[in-house]
């Protein structure tokens, strides 16, 4: 860490190295799509690598890098120039996309279920995670895929945690609006 | 979103959001309790409870299946990805030899196992914490400790006493 | 090299089971054992059947024990039960939750529909707790509530 903060790429790399499955998981949590996931998970190493200097360990570092991803994920998801912003629910699950999480969802094998499949589920909800707003598909990753608190998530996204508990709950109750539309449709 | 159709459904729809803070662990206090009661009372509640716990453990196993799978797009420095060998950081020779490797895993589970066994057992214990206490007569809590139960008591003033009970002595 | 994985995978798996064997969140079976008793002043026995609680209920300073009902209920958490009391009372558990090596329950007590007693709390895994006072007969009502998982 000391040698990354004076700027040895060396030592960088392998924090990268480090953390890059992670960060790379938020992201595709996030855009929902591989490629892109993969620009933006090197975009937020870059962000990382030029404040690493300011980095002052009050807080765990892969915190701050969660913070530096979710961020620059929002940013591109309210830009607007991610195409899965609007894209419905439907279009999502029949994309044929095979970059899509669905796409690799969908190539995993059968795991055993009663009535839908866990990877039709599985593959269900990720879709359905891109008919959420920004903030709504982030506090959601950062709860259920990171296991972030809620005061973790409000520090991470600059909000209170009154409003973490609130997009949570619209969070999921439009996931569950949607999978219940999927599965009577 | 259609309009609450009864007392029980207003109740279920004002909880909503306590319902999901629950399921995260995060709700203390008064509010929690309102909720666990409404829990014991409600089959609808509780299979939504459930389905927050499903929903969020298929979305942590779907997520760890995909992303497991191309890393190799994201090194340092960024134009490193086109020129040299992903390889440079894990040195492959290491894993030739897999005996050490397997001797040392046998070597820790048996070392799990063996702490398992040799743990002392430990007796019971019969301190039950009392979070919280309602009753429509007074009541009286013997806390417990390492000889003894923890005890509640209620003064029992019902109608179908003929006389009030004067309780432990 | 792809071979380790399954072994590396293995020796993952084997440690988090056996430092961790319980998830907060899987559907944990609970078993519940209500020992109903009737405690009066009237006699001088104490219910063989009550011998391992014999010093507790001793300490009450009744004269006579007498188990009424065994209920043995094995049940998970986030299911209710109920058992029926003598005198027409309705005692409910509902174990909401594991914390550590307690298990967290709610219990009522209803008299119709009077609440007798409402309480919430953590009881050890394999304790007792002694819930009691209600009237019946010439004496009261004492509740034996265990607990393991």
């Amino acid at each position: 860490m000391l040698k990354a903060q004076k700027g040895d790429t060396e030592a960088f790399g392998i924090l990268v190295e480090r953390h890059r499955q992670q960060v790379y998981q938020v992201a595709l949590a996030m855009v929902g799509h591989a490629e892109t996931a993969r620009d933006l998970t090197q975009d937020a190493f870059l962000r990382a690598y030029e404040a690493i200097a300011r980095f002052r360990g009050d807080a765990k570092f892969t915190t701050w890098l969660r913070r530096i991803v979710t961020n620059v994920c929002l940013d591109h998801l309210r830009k607007g120039e991610h195409r899965m912003v609007v894209a419905s629910y439907e279009e999502k699950l029949g994309s044929g996309d095979e970059d899509s999480e669905v796409g690799i969802l969908t190539s995993h094998r059968e795991a055993p279920d009663t009535g839908v499949s866990r990877k039709e589920l599985g593959a269900a909800i990720v879709a359905a995670l891109s008919a959420l707003t920004p903030e709504q598909r982030t506090v959601l990753i950062l709860r259920e895929i990171e296991g972030l608190s809620y005061e973790e998530i409000a520090k991470t996204m600059d909000c209170a945690t009154g409003t973490v508990m609130s997009r949570l709950f619209y969070g999921r109750r439009r996931l569950q609006a949607l999978l219940r539309e999927h599965h009577e449709g | 979103m259609t309009q609450p159709q009864s007392m029980s459904d207003a109740l279920c729809e004002a909880l909503a959001p306590q319902l999901s803070a629950y399921a995260d662990n995060e709700l203390w206090g008064s509010d929690r309790e309102q909720v666990i009661r409404h829990l014991a009372e409600c089959d609808v509640c509780r299979r939504t409870l459930a389905r927050y716990r499903t929903m969020g453990e298929t979305l942590r196993e779907a997520m760890n299946t995909v992303t497991a799978r191309d890393l190799s797009g994201i090194t340092w420095p960024p134009h490193r990805a086109l020129t040299s060998p992903r390889r440079a950081i894990y040195n492959p020779t290491r894993w030739r030899d897999p005996w050490p490797v397997l001797a040392g895993a046998v070597a820790l589970i048996m070392l799990l196992i063996g702490l398992q066994i040799l743990r002392p057992v430990t007796r019971p214990s019969n301190i039950a914490e009392i979070e919280q206490l309602d009753a429509a007569d007074p009541v009286m809590v013997i806390p417990g400790d390492e000889e003894r139960m923890t005890i509640i008591w209620v003064f029992d003033t019902g109608d179908r006493s003929e006389s009030v009970d004067s309780g432990p002595t | 090299m792809n071979w380790l994985l399954p072994i590396r995978s293995f020796v993952i798996l084997a440690t988090i089971l056996i430092a961790n064997p319980i998830s907060p969140w899987a559907q944990s079976t609970v078993s519940l054992t209500v020992q109903v008793i009737q405690a009066s002043r009237v006699g001088n026995t104490i219910d063989p059947s009550l011998e391992k609680i014999r010093a507790q209920l001793k300490s009450l300073n009744y004269s006579s024990y007498r188990l009424v009902a065994t209920h043995p209920l094995s049940t998970t958490i986030g299911t209710k039960q109920a058992v029926a009391l003598p005198g027409g009372r309705m005692l409910d558990l509902y174990p909401y939750g594991l914390s550590g090596e307690t298990i967290e329950l709610l219990v009522t007590i209803t008299d119709g529909s009077r609440r007798v007693l409402d309480t919430t709390f953590r009881l050890p895994n394999r304790g007792t707790i002694l819930v009691g006072g209600p009237a019946h007969a010439d004496g009261v009502l004492i509740l034996a509530i265990s607990g393991s998982f």
